[in-house]
């Protein structure tokens, strides 16, 4: 067990006892993969900021109820993607604006590239759930391939042939070889 | 896509998300040197993989609340008011205490009396049977005792005849309790 993991544990262990500092820790580590997982289930970046905070809440009042905490990363999962679900239900938005990049010092300023963006951000907001979620995850450069796979409660092969899949729809996508992919069907691994 | 083309493709992915292993990476290295096409998907995959990063990034990681305010303001709306979490509860919790309520409710209907209903005792000075032999002589059956130095007991037995039937058997003692005195010297 690695330091930063035994780290985790003793934290997760003062989270339960009720310890706001080790709480307040333990999401401002993985907060950034945590608003992944909640984008994906969104789609979107408008309402993130709002199922976070509800994320909060939820870890907030819950947390005692952690019966094993070394897989507090694959609780804390379940617990942003069930509100994330829930929020998505309650306001299911029709239209998302797409968001142009930020000009000016970005590599993204060449005209080029900011297509490419653009293609790349549609492809990724087509994607099923399933392969959206991996493919944000992989792409936050936050967890490893064994971490992602413990947030995503499957096992590691699963997880990398579900990111194979993820990176070749979206290749194909900006490519312009297939249409969404939110309209096929996709076979489940 | 062949599964080589697919093996290839994980292995590209996996040395762009900086998870390949020295063999795997050998084996990728043979490919690329051998094959053309692989050499042109890793260049495609290394442009989208740095596309993918910045789109992840602005999307998810970059802009938003900051976490500690978010933090804070959801301490505060979880540990505000104790009364609204106890009204909000839903689902099992709420069943939960649904169940317990109405079964507290019924323990406490089980044993208060109701009112206006008597004990059978209180009723057995008011009991008549008619006796067989003489219709028109109602007798009491029961009577109230007239000393409170009465004591009444029932007891139940079972009893299994010889055709082994079962009979259950109510057994009737009243007894009465004599005052003694003590002489001393005996």
């Amino acid at each position: 067990m690695g330091d930063g993991q035994h780290n985790e544990l003793t934290l997760v262990c003062a989270a339960r006892q009720g310890d706001k500092g080790a709480l307040q820790t333990l999401l401002k580590q993985n907060w950034g993969w945590l608003k992944g997982v909640v984008y994906s289930v969104l789609g979107n970046a408008q309402d993130v900021d709002d199922v976070m905070q509800e994320v909060c809440v939820r870890v907030i009042t819950k947390v005692h109820t952690v019966r094993e905490p070394e897989r507090f990363r694959a609780w804390l999962a379940i617990l942003a993607k069930r509100t994330a679900i829930q929020h998505h239900r309650r306001s299911r938005p029709d239209v998302v604006a797409m968001e142009e990049p930020v000009h000016g010092g970005d590599p993204s300023d060449d005209l080029e590239r900011r297509e490419l963006y653009g293609r790349v951000l549609e492809a990724v907001r087509g994607l099923p759930p399933k392969y959206r979620e991996v493919f944000v995850l992989a792409h936050s450069g936050e967890l490893t391939y064994a971490q992602m796979a413990e947030v995503l409660n499957v096992p590691i092969t699963t997880m990398q042939i579900r990111l194979v899949r993820a990176r070749q729809m979206v290749r194909d996508q900006v490519a312009g070889t297939r249409p969404s992919y939110s309209e096929q069907k996709v076979h489940e691994i | 896509m062949s599964a080589t083309d697919d093996k290839v493709e994980v292995l590209i992915g996996k040395l762009l998300d900086g998870e390949i292993s020295p063999l795997e990476q050998r084996l990728l290295d043979r490919q690329l040197e051998q094959d053309a096409r692989a050499r042109a998907l890793l260049e495609q995959m290394r442009v989208l993989h740095e596309c993918s990063g910045q789109v992840v990034a602005r999307e998810v990681r970059s802009g938003g609340a900051d976490p500690q305010d978010v933090f804070e303001r959801a301490w505060r709306q979880s540990k505000g008011s104790a009364w609204g979490r106890v009204v909000c509860i839903g689902g099992l919790p709420r069943f939960a205490a649904g169940l317990a309520a109405g079964f507290i409710l019924g323990l406490i209907l089980h044993f208060v009396p109701v009112g206006g209903s008597k004990a059978p005792i209180d009723n057995a000075g008011e009991m008549t049977i008619a006796d067989a032999g003489n219709p028109n002589q109602v007798q009491p059956v029961l009577e109230r005792p007239d000393s409170p130095r009465v004591t009444r007991e029932v007891e139940w037995y079972g009893f299994t005849d010889q055709a082994g039937n079962q009979w259950l058997v109510e057994g009737f003692r009243e007894g009465v309790a004599t005052p003694v005195s003590y002489r001393g010297g005996l």
